[in-house]
């Protein structure tokens, strides 16, 4: 019980509370037959009354009451005197009850029914709010009380936000006024036409709540709003495109979707995807909906614009989100000849391409590049196995050099005469803060400061530059979170989570610095002197994936040795062939959700994971097919699984990720889900795999089997999808 | 560290069951329902759920029925929303749905969502985003969840998000870790989570962990056990779970526990009762805690119980 120590009992206390127990009991009893039997007697509300002010909890005694005023008013001479003392009792029985417990959410709510009847009079409601304020400040049953009696009396936004400063004023620490705070605020500055006048608010409101971070600067409450603010300060900002695949100006050359073999990914501008899905990416630096055929415009000799149909790559069924893709057909493009092709992709020239609050993308973008097939070698029946071994790669500075566009960074900012859309007040006020933060942190060594000023000093360079190719603080921030990790160890994986971030941003934050992380793979060198080109990120403590928007252009990439649980946002790398996860900490297949939408991967590490090893999955929820959360693609029913093959439900996880993808390698070793039995149901569900876990198999024979006795004799064994297409 | 009292937390979870005639009991008496899902739900994850005599309980449940089709908290109390998600959710762990008209139930948990989306708890219009959520998982375990308008009701969640990414029982209050569960809950059953803002709403979360280890439900409060479940549910749910210090919480559960006599209180060394015992082992459990079975932190009801409903694995 709330708050009550543990003691044991007495004899004589036992015995007090059977007596007590034994009059409440007939107390309810009586009050339950007189409900039953519809018995408004002053006798029988007398103990509904009494029942309420003892244990306030009692619901059905509340809408007894309701029931009871209803019948009184009808029974009354209806003049507004006997209806105003049928209410009034009402009230009176509320008081008694929140004086027993102010946390009766049905006190609270029989005492707004009463009110919003009209019979009653408001004039004493603050008074009794602030009885009960006063009692407890932070009781979120008074607050939302007050918000509701605050709009019956018609009292002023302006009113409102003064008795929070009042309350704040008395103590900083009350979170509860911050929060009413927040409300009014937004309510005030939605109001506000003029940008100059909204400044003004939210630079005062800075100046107030410094004094309160001052005052105590480990209490979270003034920190909370103050992160709030920071909000407020880029609420203006308009979506941007910041990167884009292909990146304008490029000329790219592209070949079917072949094997590795036949295809080394020897240059940046060199692309095996399936010519009939090839994938255009744009990435907004925000949320985005309104991406579509009329907003985005294609022109091109062998495309039709309005055959285009653009996707959010966002792993739930969700309209907007910062990714976008389009897939172009381009099967119609001559492999005979080497004629390049021009494509220009036009948006943000109609509206229409908006953020979540409503804004319009902010500049227009033209992306015009070229594409060229390159024509169809003879391909060879079989892959070549890709291994990840150190020894397999090399560097080769001059190749990369050249095969490396300068393009990658800055080419739409270059391309676009980008301009900045950040006010000379904006940067004003981050500036001010940092000063601010730092100060504060010179004589206290506050937590939440620090935090603060890590995203001040983010928001800074972003600010500066919204590609995020300078990092002028990043050194700094990566010593805020090194220190809060050992200051506040109990939240130490957030901090690492968020340094990775910065981390990732630093180490492609130029084309210099990619060149370090890029290497020639070895391992397949049939056709072409350089083999295919590897990001290796691997080793490197990363715990947290990000800056996917400078990644687009990856094809092949080792993440392997890291300390990633998610990779959350992978699922824009449109272009991946081979993916190296091994040895990281993800939990469970559904943590590979992302991978769904990589329709060109072909190679995939998971080895050395935790996949099976936890009872409780962290990401069943957030991915895209889960059958608990009624998504939609793949509709789970009882009836689609015939009951004597099991390993598709018990598995459901698995076969939820591996049955969208075409893996013709796959390295599972080392997760605690590995048995025999598992291994032999992932044939099942990647008829293309040739190599599973280093070993080349021929699969035919158990796939033919297995996917008769799967599939084959049942016909109601049919995954169907969202759009009826029955597989 | 001690180590979870498992058995003596079973014997008074029975033991309350059969005291029925003290004060506290008879104050409580209008939750029974609750009370139920609360003790059952515990045996279950303790292994124990054979201790309670499966017909009775779902005898006495069946009589909580209104005709609307709504459940009371006990016998001849008032139908509400709570107390009919406490009766579905027993009934799923017994695997008894199929003893409900499922049409009834349904339509009044249906008939209780607004024009604009929201739930009000029964017939008398209270609203609150903890009805929503109820009225979402009830009808989604039914697999009914078709029968009302799930665009309205996320759009009714959304409007009550906050500046902390958290959220408040209805538009402009304020956010408390039992109303996040309900709303994260919601949105996750609906496939809706990309409402959240993951990164910010994990972080006022992961804050509520203080020294002791403990979690509180709002800042610059104390502690609680029951928020080691509402919390930590739904920080699994947005996948940032790892963000709080696990063995510290582990400890300050089990030091809350009364070794003794059995049961869970809110903190070391206060009464305890059935509802901190509850969230007490559902928390350990969702620390993966050896010996406790696995929650599902959306439904609130264990792991293997949620793939039956859903895959019919045993019920078939």
């Amino acid at each position: 019980m709330h708050g009550r120590p543990r003691t044991a009992p007495k004899p004589e206390d036992a015995a007090a509370s059977a007596a007590k127990a034994q009059k409440l009991r007939a107390l309810q009893s009586q009050f339950l037959s007189y409900h039953h039997n519809r018995i408004y007697t002053k006798e029988a509300l007398d103990a509904s009354a009494k029942l309420l002010e003892v244990n306030p909890e009692y619901y059905t005694a509340w809408n007894y009451r309701k029931l009871a005023v209803e019948h009184r008013v009808k029974e009354s001479d209806s003049s507004p005197e006997s209806v105003k003392s049928v209410f009034d009792d009402e009230l009176k029985v509320v008081e008694n009850a929140l004086r027993q417990n102010f946390k009766s959410y049905g006190a609270w709510y029989h005492r707004k029914w009463v009110l919003s009847k009209g019979h009653s009079s408001l004039d004493h409601e603050l008074q009794l709010l602030d009885r009960f304020q006063k009692a407890d400040s932070r009781n979120f049953h008074a607050w939302n009380y007050r918000r509701f009696v605050a709009a019956l009396l018609g009292r002023s936004v302006e009113d409102e936000l003064q008795y929070t400063e009042d309350l704040i004023g008395n103590n900083f620490s009350n979170y509860s006024a911050w929060h009413n705070r927040s409300m009014l605020l937004s309510e005030i500055l939605k109001k506000k036409e003029q940008e100059s006048s909204s400044q003004d608010i939210i630079s005062k409101e800075y100046e107030f709540v410094l004094n309160a971070l001052y005052t105590d600067p480990d209490d979270q409450s003034g920190w909370f709003y103050h992160l709030w603010l920071l909000d407020q300060t880029f609420k203006a900002k308009a979506p941007l495109l910041v990167s884009s695949w292909p990146v304008p100006g490029s000329d790219l050359v592209v070949s079917g979707n072949v094997s590795l073999a036949d295809h080394p990914l020897s240059s940046f501008s060199e692309f095996a995807v399936a010519l009939e899905r090839f994938p255009v990416v744009l990435y907004f630096n925000q949320t985005v909906e309104g991406v579509n055929s009329s907003t985005v415009t294609i022109q091109s000799t062998f495309v039709q614009n309005e055959d285009v149909t653009w996707k959010p790559l966002s792993p739930q069924n969700s309209r907007a989100s910062k990714v976008w893709v389009g897939y172009l057909d381009l099967s119609g493009v001559d492999h005979h000849s080497s004629a390049s092709h021009t494509v220009e992709i036009k948006l943000g020239h109609h509206q229409g391409i908006m953020s979540s609050n409503g804004l319009q993308l902010s500049i227009p973008f033209d992306l015009s590049f070229t594409v060229s097939a390159k024509p169809l070698e003879t391909q060879s029946s079989k892959e070549e196995k890709v291994a990840w071994e150190e020894d397999r790669f090399y560097a080769c500075e001059t190749h990369l050099q050249l095969a490396i566009p300068s393009l990658c960074y800055d080419g739409i900012a270059v391309e676009n005469k980008y301009e900045p859309t950040t006010s000379d007040w904006q940067i004003g006020t981050i500036a001010e803060e940092i000063s601010q933060i730092r100060n504060l942190l010179a004589i206290s060594d506050s937590k939440i400061g620090k935090i603060t000023l890590a995203r001040l000093l983010m928001a800074h360079d972003a600010m500066s530059s919204p590609y995020a190719t300078k990092t002028v603080h990043a050194e700094e921030v990566l010593g805020l979170y090194s220190e809060l990790m050992k200051l506040d160890s109990s939240h130490s994986q957030y901090y690492r989570d968020e340094r990775s971030l910065v981390l990732l941003q630093q180490l492609l934050s130029s084309r210099e610095m990619l060149l370090r992380y890029c290497f020639c793979y070895g391992g397949i060198t049939s056709s072409s002197t350089y083999g295919p080109i590897c990001l290796r990120l691997n080793n490197q403590s990363i715990s947290r994936m990000g800056s996917f928007d400078k990644l687009l252009w990856v094809q092949m990439l080792d993440l392997s040795d890291n300390e990633l649980h998610s990779i959350e946002g992978l699922e824009a790398m449109q272009l991946l062939q081979c993916l190296n996860l091994g040895r990281n900490k993800l939990r469970s297949f559904t943590a590979l959700d992302p991978l769904r939408y990589l329709k060109s991967l072909k190679v995939l590490s998971i080895s050395h994971n935790e996949i099976g090893l936890h009872s409780i999955d962290t990401t069943r929820y957030s991915c895209s097919a889960s059958p608990l959360s009624h998504n939609g693609e793949i509709i789970w029913s009882h009836d689609v699984f015939p009951p004597e093959d099991s390993d598709v439900t018990n598995y459901w996880e698995a076969f939820m990720v591996f049955k969208s993808l075409e893996l013709t390698q796959l390295d599972i070793v080392g997760n605690a889900v590995t048995n025999e039995k598992f291994k032999s149901f992932l044939p099942k569900v990647l008829p293309k795999l040739q190599f599973l876990d280093g070993t080349c198999g021929d699969f035919a024979f158990i796939q033919t089997y297995l996917l008769r006795s799967l599939f084959g004799h049942s016909p109601s064994v049919s995954l169907i999808s969202t759009h009826g297409y029955v597989q | 560290m001690g180590e979870l009292a498992g058995n003596k937390h079973v014997e008074y979870i029975l033991s309350v069951e059969r005291r029925k005639d003290d004060f506290h009991s008879v104050l409580m008496e209008h939750l029974r329902m609750n009370g139920a899902y609360w003790g059952l739900a515990t045996l279950d994850l303790l292994g124990k759920l054979d201790a309670v005599d499966s017909e009775d309980v779902v005898s006495w449940i069946m009589k909580c029925q209104h005709e609307s089709g709504g459940f009371g908290g006990n016998i001849g109390h008032d139908p509400h929303v709570h107390y009919t998600l406490s009766a579905v959710q027993v009934l799923a762990l017994f695997d008894k749905l199929d003893v409900l008209d499922i049409n009834k139930v349904t339509g009044y948990v249906a008939s209780l969502q607004k024009e604009d989306g929201s739930f009000s708890g029964d017939t008398w219009g209270e609203v609150d985003t903890r009805f929503s959520y109820i009225a979402i998982c009830c009808l989604s375990i039914l697999k009914r969840l078709d029968s009302m308008d799930v665009e309205k009701a996320v759009k009714y969640i959304v409007s009550c998000k906050n500046m902390d990414g958290g959220f408040g029982c209805t538009p402009g209050g304020e956010s408390h870790a039992g109303q996040i569960l309900c709303c994260v809950g919601a949105l996750a059953i609906t496939g809706s989570l990309h409402h959240i803002d993951k990164d910010l709403l994990g972080w006022w979360l992961c804050e509520r962990q203080v020294k002791s280890g403990g979690l509180n439900g709002r800042p610059e409060k104390l502690p609680d056990v029951c928020y080691s479940w509402w919390v930590l549910s739904s920080l699994i749910m947005i996948d940032r779970a790892h963000w709080i210090d696990k063995e510290k919480l582990i400890k300050f559960i089990l030091d809350s526990q009364d070794t003794e006599n059995g049961g869970i209180s809110d903190r070391p060394d206060d009464a305890v009762d059935v509802y901190h015992t509850y969230f007490g082992v559902a928390g350990l459990s969702l620390l993966e805690y050896p010996g406790v079975k696995a929650i599902d932190p959306a439904y609130a009801l264990p792991v293997n119980v949620v793939e039956r409903i859903f895959f019919g694995r045993c019920s078939t």
